[in-house]
């Protein structure tokens, strides 16, 4: 019985983790972090499991947890240090291209609602109906940041390609 | 310059293969962590029998223990944190275009502040019009308090900005709205975000100033049009932003709807001016 139960979540775990890496990794910019952030929010699913195992779509729990865990400030102020002495300095490994770099840098200067609406939508392809459930704010909201989001984007990048009007 | 539309298929092949721990270590550290909340648990119910106790000594005392000293509000664990900014009076949520102007059924939603510094741009910001750059637009950044809120009911959302400046440069900024509004008349460029490879074409922005000063100390009533056509010919594209503009002394209130509906803008801008006044009986 507990070793289905930890089966289960292992199969989730791997299956989850690289793609909760990317969305994180726009909220933090930090692909180091981004790691710690994801796998503590695993950590905190396993401790919940018999619940949140049971959840329809228990990824969303564990985005929402990344999410609150990568966006807090006492984390971010904490955890580059801790995620350094978790897997040591950063690597000479090939990364995100400049462009991918400057985009995510310019993404974390967004309002944190903003990021994380962005990401939600762009990263994870959810649609505005799902981000608004996950938020738990209106759909109208999920537009607006959504707008908001890409015209301050633009500004950020000086960018030809997004700013435009919310196409609704 | 990357691209929103790509950035998950750019992550997919950029982000290198970390070393993740492995699914036992995770769920060992969950159980480790659950084992030492158990102990502090257990050692904290230990405390308070230890303090009860400790109050059934002392309580016999005629004078009884002196309180600890409070902590100030100001002494925290982070003594770098910048000082806490009251945005209630330096932009009060009711100096903010309310659900009543707008019309019956509309609310509130997404009421966000921002301390100065932590909002980026500004509703005639974020332009790709060639001639923003060089206008170097940077009045709207020195806002004391930022906020913007949504209005969202049966009809259209209304969204709404509102920001404090420092004396004088509210009206600064009303003076961008008109550079831009002036440089960037109209521009076209390649693409835009219903273009493609398969389906390029061509974007024209226009700004049009519609009213000046029609409420508050300044007023603008401004349409943002964004038209995409196909090299075929075929409109791919097109949208529209009705923008109220309106300053009463250091407060500057934008009022924004993506209908083109100039009348019903210009009457929520007059309102949203007359929410400025009311705000500290400036008028």
């Amino acid at each position: 019985m507990g070793g289905a139960r930890e089966a289960d979540f292992d199969e989730f775990y791997r299956a989850g983790r690289r793609r909760m890496l990317g969305y994180v990794y726009v909220l933090t910019g930090d692909v180091a972090e981004a790691q710690d952030v994801v796998q503590e929010a695993f950590v905190r699913a396993w401790q919940r499991w018999a619940t949140v195992g049971t959840y329809p779509d228990p990824e969303s729990w564990v985005r929402v947890v990344a999410a609150r865990i990568a966006i807090s400030r006492w984390r971010g102020r904490r955890s580059r240090a801790r995620a350094y002495v978790r897997h040591g300095a950063p690597g000479p490994v090939d990364g995100p291209t400049p462009d991918t770099v400057a985009l995510v840098d310019a993404l974390r200067q967004l309002p944190a609602n903003q990021r994380t609406t962005l990401a939600l939508h762009y990263v994870l392809g959810l649609s505005v109906a799902d981000i608004a459930t996950e938020t738990d704010v209106a759909v109208g909201t999920v537009k607006a940041r959504l707008s908001r989001g890409r015209v301050a984007l633009a500004q950020l990048l000086g960018d030809d390609n997004m700013a435009e009007v919310n196409r609704g | 310059m990357a691209d929103l539309e790509e950035l998950a298929g750019r992550l997919d092949h950029e982000l290198p293969d970390v070393a993740w721990d492995e699914p036992d270590r995770i769920r060992s550290r969950g159980r480790t962590r659950a084992q030492r909340r158990s102990t502090v648990l257990a050692a904290v119910a230990v405390l308070v029998v230890l303090a009860g106790a400790g109050w059934l000594v002392t309580g016999t005392r005629s004078t009884p223990a002196a309180p600890p000293e409070p902590v100030p509000a100001t002494t925290s664990a982070a003594p770098t944190q910048p000082a806490v900014i009251d945005g209630s009076t330096l932009f009060p949520k009711t100096a903010m275009l309310q659900p009543a102007d707008v019309g019956a059924g509309y609310q509130v939603t997404d009421d966000v502040g921002y301390s100065p510094g932590s909002y980026p741009t500004w509703a005639f910001g974020g332009d790709d019009c060639p001639a923003y750059a060089g206008l170097d637009i940077t009045a709207f950044k020195s806002y004391l308090w930022f906020r913007h809120a949504n209005l969202e009911g049966d009809g259209p959302p209304v969204f709404t900005e509102g920001s404090r400046f420092p004396a004088g440069l509210g009206a600064r900024v009303m003076a961008d709205i008109d550079r831009v509004t002036t440089a960037c008349a109209k521009w076209d460029r390649q693409g835009g975000e219903a273009t493609s490879e398969q389906r390029p074409g061509v974007t024209t922005t226009t700004y049009t100033v519609l009213a000046r000063d029609f409420a508050g100390d300044q007023a603008r009533l401004v349409r943002k049009q964004v038209r995409t056509v196909g090299e075929d010919g075929a409109e791919l594209f097109e949208g529209t932003v009705m923008i109220a503009a309106v300053r009463v002394g250091d407060r500057v209130s934008f009022v924004l709807m993506e209908q083109d509906e100039p009348e019903r803008v210009r009457l929520l801008g007059e309102r949203a001016a007359d929410r400025l006044c009311a705000a500290d009986n400036a008028c």
